[in-house]
């Protein structure tokens, strides 16, 4: 297994599969990536960064119910697995750690 | 939520997803992307939900995401491919006829395309044998002819090479190319040999691969043969270091050969025969002399505009000369674009030759047209026996084969078939094509096994002839729903079919095309060889000579044969060469052709006079009379005779008598104006002999026997004045040739493929033929029954392909030849004949197994 280090991209879809926690599968993710960073992601980027989250053990997928606006398709659902809650927690950490070492920080 | 259906998304993308994502994963992905599509709906117009739906579309292939794609290639994957081959083996066992036929078809169409791709390659790889061509330079003129219009010209002053080289720093290498002819010996062989001057750098600057000798061989003062020179002087002898003996302007010069050339590549259109050092050509100080290449091959580029801003002075020297075409600037040109590309540069295709781009386009047209056909009989052949499979698609969809599942097979069992047709092609024209073209064309041909190109090309082949063939069937076949297989309401394959009409159409129009063209071509050149030249061509010997001595010497040793009925004399002669004249007509100088001739010339050849008079010795004025043809007299509006006419140098001219119009060069451009002038005896260069035509073999023979007595240093080159049409001939028979050829082969490959599919047809409809016989129908009925719907489709087709093609061949022939054939009904007639009967001859035959099998067999069977 190649690293568990988050990139940026992977950091926020993580972050969203938190915030929507029973309600995360792809589609969503992308409305909320939108609303909260005002970034417009590709479903193919989200589904990337998904599917290398998955290959970390940060998150697990399950087949959810399907709807008419997905023309049938089911919800593939994504959640949090305890590695996951943990590097979110880590990478959280390092942040404040670095930012309480920066010197002067005007604002 | 209803949508209203133009908001819908595409499904294509969704499809082609599929094809790389597996089920589970694919469900995932379009349902998000069927969910922000119309989420982004609400928000944005249709064009930008749309614009984003393609975008996430294309985000799929990402190159993070591809690596989650579905692995094809897994061993589940590999013996399920081994199956289908195994199954395709079967396929062909079971039904070798049917299977032989679609291969057959395929191979032979193939081995045209290898043919037509060594042939294309030819073209496109013109002359890269010579290394490092974007460097090498042409030097060419922008000159002014005779009515002050620009034209680019090949031709250069000789003096302005080595005077381009003298003042050029960084060490350019220079030659220039100058073509003349000498008369070349070794021991008692003599024989004219075309020769180049060139400059010691030739071969530095272009990368011709030797055989023997060495690369400073022109630099020692020492010739350089090619291939074949040497083995025509020395044969199997090793030529370096022999002396052969050349006759340039009556100075005999002995040189010792220093290096031979390798054959040149077959797509060679820059080569020589005889290289020389210009060195031991006297140096010419004249500015107005030309040469008929220049090139250099500077060590940068900035190098040539350097030269080239010194050109003013060499321009002014040329100029001062008061040539014909003056100069007006000097421009350079690659080497790599020159045997390439298209230009307008006049007089250089003599020097670096170039097939016709044309000549390309018809290649691949042709090669396409006979590809197209072997495909329209796959797909026919294919469908129909389909037909038969019906049951058995139907049966594996219901145990859950999927569409995706039959479409790989059906086209993997395609392209194993086609690789099968590509060896099997790559043979025939190995063995059978090759050579029967190679025998058309002056160049010989070679399938280079070792080229990667044509392995390339195969390869492309065999995938593109499999899906072109095979794709239609399997996505039409496997759209089949099984319970409309099962319950008998799906047909197809049967004449009903539109598409399956449109391809035979199709198929035999383009048939027809070939044929029409072939027996076009091959009735233009019958017909070429039947036109009168316009005087009597046959029991005519001519003799070119070298000097005035030998001129007097033959023709009064020949004036006392009796066999001899006339003897003329010419400095130039038609067929031959010519010179010209530049009458100056009140708004712009033209020219016409000039053949300076004897008084005895237009008897001796059977030009016929019929106005006016000929040249007459005795009076003294006809050294300034012309005898003109009627082109001439049309064109310069001669309303009477004699009339008087003006030179550009002012020099007055007497029309004296018109001649009929006759055939001067070939049958490629029309007749224009042609004019005849007394010629001096001293500068006569040809004696022109007439003799009764079965006298003409031993003529030649006693005027070669009694040459070689008198003039052993000079090689005879006496000729029959009816071969003087042959190199034209021999040009207009390649296409003929090749036309033919492909004829035969799209009548072939169209009947095979016709008989397939009629015997699949009729063993379908066995059943109903075998009822209709014991009711009492006869065969004739029987006949009539099963051609109907072809010669509807065969009716209609060559009702569409006729005017076409007359059209496209007219139109053709007309642009390549001043005097083609009329296409009327002796070309239209055969060629619905050959067609009609070729394909009813195809059924009948079909229905002769039919004829001669008993009814109760087929109805007792089942």
């Amino acid at each position: 297994m190649k690293g568990t280090n988050l990139g940026e991209f992977e950091e926020l879809a993580l972050l969203i599969v938190g915030v929507l926690a029973d309600d995360a599968y792809g589609a969503a993710v992308i409305q909320e990536l939108e609303l909260r960073t005002g970034r417009n992601p590709s479903v193919g980027a989200v589904h990337s960064a998904l599917n290398r989250l998955i290959d970390k053990g940060f998150i697990k997928s399950e087949y959810g119910a399907a709807s008419e606006v997905r023309r049938g398709r089911r919800k593939v659902f994504y959640k949090l697995t305890p590695a996951g809650e943990t590097a979110l927690i880590r990478t959280r950490e390092l942040r404040n750690r670095l930012f309480d070492l920066i010197p002067k920080l005007s604002s | 939520m209803k949508k209203q259906n133009n908001l819908e998304p595409p499904m294509w993308p969704i499809r082609i997803l599929r094809w790389f994502y597996d089920d589970a994963s694919v469900e995932g992905i379009t349902g998000d992307l069927f969910e922000t599509y119309e989420r982004r709906l609400l928000r944005l117009t249709k064009t930008r939900a749309r614009f984003y739906y393609f975008r996430d579309f294309l985000s799929m292939f990402r190159p993070s995401a591809i690596k989650k794609m579905k692995r094809n290639i897994t061993p589940n994957a590999i013996t399920m491919f081994t199956n289908y081959f195994k199954l395709t083996i079967r396929g062909v066992k079971a039904n070798p006829m049917i299977s032989l036929i679609s291969i057959l078809g395929l191979s032979i169409s193939i081995s045209c395309c290898i043919v037509l791709f060594v042939f294309g390659q030819q073209i496109v790889t013109a002359n890269d044998f010579i290394r490092d061509s974007d460097n090498i330079h042409l030097i060419y003129s922008k000159a002014i002819d005779i009515n002050n219009d620009a034209f680019d010209w090949g031709r250069t002053p000789e003096l302005l090479g080595p005077a381009l080289f003298d003042e050029a720093e960084g060490a350019p290498l220079m030659t220039r190319y100058k073509r003349s002819s000498a008369v070349t010996r070794y021991d008692d062989l003599v024989i004219e040999e075309a020769i180049q001057f060139v400059d010691v750098d030739f071969l530095d600057i272009f990368s011709f691969d030797l055989q023997s000798g060495s690369r400073q061989s022109l630099k020692n003062g020492q010739v350089v043969l090619s291939n074949d020179v040497a083995s025509r002087f020395f044969g199997d002898q090793d030529p370096i270091g022999e002396e052969l003996m050349f006759i340039i302007n009556n100075e005999r010069i002995p040189l010792i050969v220093g290096a031979v050339a390798k054959k040149f590549p077959t797509n060679a259109y820059f080569d020589f025969n005889l290289l020389l050092p210009f060195s031991i050509r006297p140096q010419v100080d004249d500015w107005k002399d030309l040469t008929h290449a220049t090139f250099i091959k500077p060590s940068n580029t900035n190098l040539i505009q350097t030269l080239m801003s010194k050109q003013a002075g060499y321009i002014e020297a040329y100029n001062s000369r008061d040539p014909k075409y003056k100069l007006t600037s000097l421009a350079t040109i690659p080497f790599s674009l020159l045997s390439q590309h298209e230009h307008k540069i006049v007089g250089i295709s003599s020097v670096v030759g170039r097939e016709n781009e044309s000549t390309l386009i018809a290649t691949i047209f042709f090669g396409a047209l006979l590809l197209f056909i072997a495909c329209f009989n796959y797909i026919n052949i294919a469908l129909v026996a389909a037909s038969k499979k019906l049951k058995e698609i139907g049966l594996r969809k219901t145990v859950g084969a999927s569409r995706k599942q039959l479409v790989i097979q059906f086209l993997s069992q395609n392209i194993f078939l086609s690789c099968f047709a590509v060896l099997s092609g790559l043979l025939i024209s190995y063995l059978i094509l090759m050579p029967l073209f190679s025998s058309f064309f002056p160049l010989d041909f070679a399938l280079d096994l070792t080229d990667s190109r044509l392995w390339i090309f195969l390869l492309l082949i065999a995938v593109i002839t499999g899906l072109i063939s095979g794709g239609y069937p399997a996505f039409y076949i496997s759209s089949f729903s099984a319970v409309n297989i099962f319950s008998g309401k799906q047909t197809f394959g049967n004449s009903r079919n539109v598409l399956f009409k449109l391809f035979l159409g199709l198929q035999f129009g383009i048939t027809f095309l070939i044929i029409f063209s072939g027996i076009a071509f091959y009735q233009n050149s019958s017909y070429q060889k039947g036109l009168s030249w316009g005087y009597d061509q046959d029991g005519l010997l001519i003799i070119p000579v070298e000097s005035s001595e030998q001129f007097l010497a033959i023709r009064d040793n020949l004036q006392q044969r009796s066999d001899v009925t006339a003897i003329a004399g010419a400095t130039r002669h038609v067929g031959k060469n010519n010179s010209a004249i530049t009458f100056d007509m009140a708004s712009e100088k033209s020219t016409a052709l000039n053949y300076p001739v004897s008084d005895e010339y237009f008897n001796t050849m059977g030009i016929r006079l019929f106005h006016g008079r000929g040249f007459d010795p005795n009076m003294g004025n006809d050294r300034n009379s012309l005898v003109v043809n009627e082109a001439f007299a049309k064109k310069y509006f001669i309303q009477e005779l004699p009339s008087s006419m003006a030179d550009e140098n002012g020099n007055r001219y007497e029309i004296i008598g018109v001649v009929k119009d006759f055939h001067y060069r070939n049958f490629y451009s029309p007749i224009e104006a042609v004019s005849f002038s007394l010629s001096k005896e001293s500068e006569n260069r040809f004696i022109i002999l007439r003799t009764e035509a079965s006298n003409l073999a031993q003529l030649d023979g006693d005027v070669r026997r009694m040459w070689l007595r008198q003039f052993p240093d000079y090689p005879y080159n006496g000729y029959l004045q009816a071969d003087v049409f042959d190199r034209f001939f021999r040009e207009m028979a390649i296409p003929t040739n090749s036309l033919i050829t492909f004829a035969v082969i799209s009548i072939l490959l169209s009947s095979i493929g016709l008989f397939g599919l009629v015997s699949l047809m009729i063993s379908k409809k066995l059943k109903e033929i075998s009822l209709r016989k014991v009711l009492g129908a006869r065969m004739t009925d029987l006949a009539l029954l099963t051609n109907k719907p072809y010669v509807i489709i065969l009716g209609v087709s060559m009702l569409i392909a006729a005017p076409l093609s007359q059209n496209l061949v007219e139109g053709y022939l007309k642009e390549v030849n001043a005097y083609p054939v009329a296409i009327d009904y002796k070309i239209i007639v055969p060629s619905i004949i050959l067609l009609t009967s070729v394909i009813l001859l195809t059924i009948t035959a079909n229905l002769y197994k039919v004829s001669i099998t008993n009814p109760t067999e087929t109805l007792r069977s089942e």
